[in-house]
């Protein structure tokens, strides 16, 4: 698996744009992806 | 279930006894004869073990000269079956008999059970032949004819259904034993026919087998393997606007359905990977 995080200028609509609290209280993420936050390899 | 199964121990023995014996295996009721035969046949084609097993006892005849062959000679008799840890554990066996047992092979399926490479299918074949003990032997055959008559739709591959039939044939168990286990083993091998249509027409228990009645024959045994996992190689976009993260949800039916993740696409198979998708993706950033 290869993660790219990248800092955006514009929020895409296509997306569902959330905060990190708000994930972790209101949407569920399999834990595989859970897993990739802070841990990215680029 | 006790019932159900008891009408089918007479015709099978009966069925067995009339059966050629030609194979060199079942000439006699020797228990080194029959463990030699059942440790090749676990892997290997009865046609196949054939000539093997015919070597081999010509080679090492007792219990004591297959405790003393070198190694070498050992594998050397074995070469082409493969899983040469049965050859081996044949001889780690034939020691222990020797040093344990006086060179006498055990005569109980529980002591036959703590011999390296016995396990409850063979110790269960060596006492019922050899000694009658009213022991099952199960093997891939006996479950198949067994789920059969009774119409059984549990997984054959659990070793829990392997569990119940045995207990199952434990109540059951005659005085003739080894022919009744060697009768559903041959019954499986030559009648009750694995991936085609068993020759029902010819079975002697037919008249008792529920999947013959049901019309279940081509469904059962239920074999449910288990799936391979599959690896997907993703390339995921963690984008992050100030203190937001962008996910979506996926899609609502298949794995995790309904969840949310992070943008991603599955890498192609080439070095490139998926780069149709991935230009797409950069196209919302
Ligand atoms: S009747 Fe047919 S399915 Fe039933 S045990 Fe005999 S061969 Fe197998």
């Amino acid at each position: 698996m290869t993660v790219y995080e990248i800092e955006v200028e514009n929020k895409n609509k296509q997306w569902t744009w959330v905060t990190e609290k708000q994930m972790e209280k209101e949407y569920p993420l399999p834990t595989a992806f859970k897993k990739l936050l802070g841990k990215t390899k680029i | 279930m006790k019932q159900k199964l008891q009408p089918i121990v007479e015709p099978i023995v009966k069925w067995y006894q009339k059966q050629e014996k030609t194979l060199p295996w079942k000439q006699d009721k020797e228990p080194y004869h029959i463990w030699v035969s059942e440790i090749m046949l676990q892997q290997t084609r009865i046609e196949a073990v054939k000539k093997y097993y015919t070597r081999f006892m010509k080679e090492l005849p007792t219990i004591q000269d297959l405790a003393v062959v070198p190694e070498e000679k050992l594998l050397k008799l074995w070469e082409g079956l493969g899983y040469y840890s049965r050859a081996k554990n044949l001889k780690k066996s034939a020691i222990q008999i020797q040093e344990n047992n006086h060179g006498k092979m055990p005569t109980s399926y529980v002591e036959l059970l703590k011999l390296p490479g016995i396990g409850e299918y063979t110790a269960g074949a060596i006492a019922s032949i050899s000694y009658n003990e009213k022991v099952p032997a199960v093997d891939g055959n006996v479950l198949r004819v067994v789920s059969r008559v009774l119409a059984s739709k549990e997984d054959v591959l659990l070793p829990e259904t392997k569990k119940k039939i045995t207990n199952k044939l434990l109540e059951i168990m005659p005085d003739e034993a080894g022919d009744f286990n060697e009768g559903l083993m041959e019954l499986g091998e030559k009648v009750c026919l694995p991936n085609t249509v068993p020759l029902c027409a010819t079975c002697p228990i037919q008249e008792f087998c529920m999947a013959n009645k049901e019309n279940l024959t081509n469904e059962i045994p239920v074999r449910v393997k288990k799936q391979k996992r599959k690896i997907e190689n993703k390339t995921v976009f963690i984008l992050k606007y100030k203190n937001e993260i962008a996910i979506r949800k996926r899609e609502k039916t298949g794995i995790l359905a309904n969840l949310y993740e992070f943008p991603n696409v599955i890498r192609g198979s080439n070095r490139r990977g998926n780069s149709k998708e991935l230009r797409k993706m950069a196209n919302t950033i």
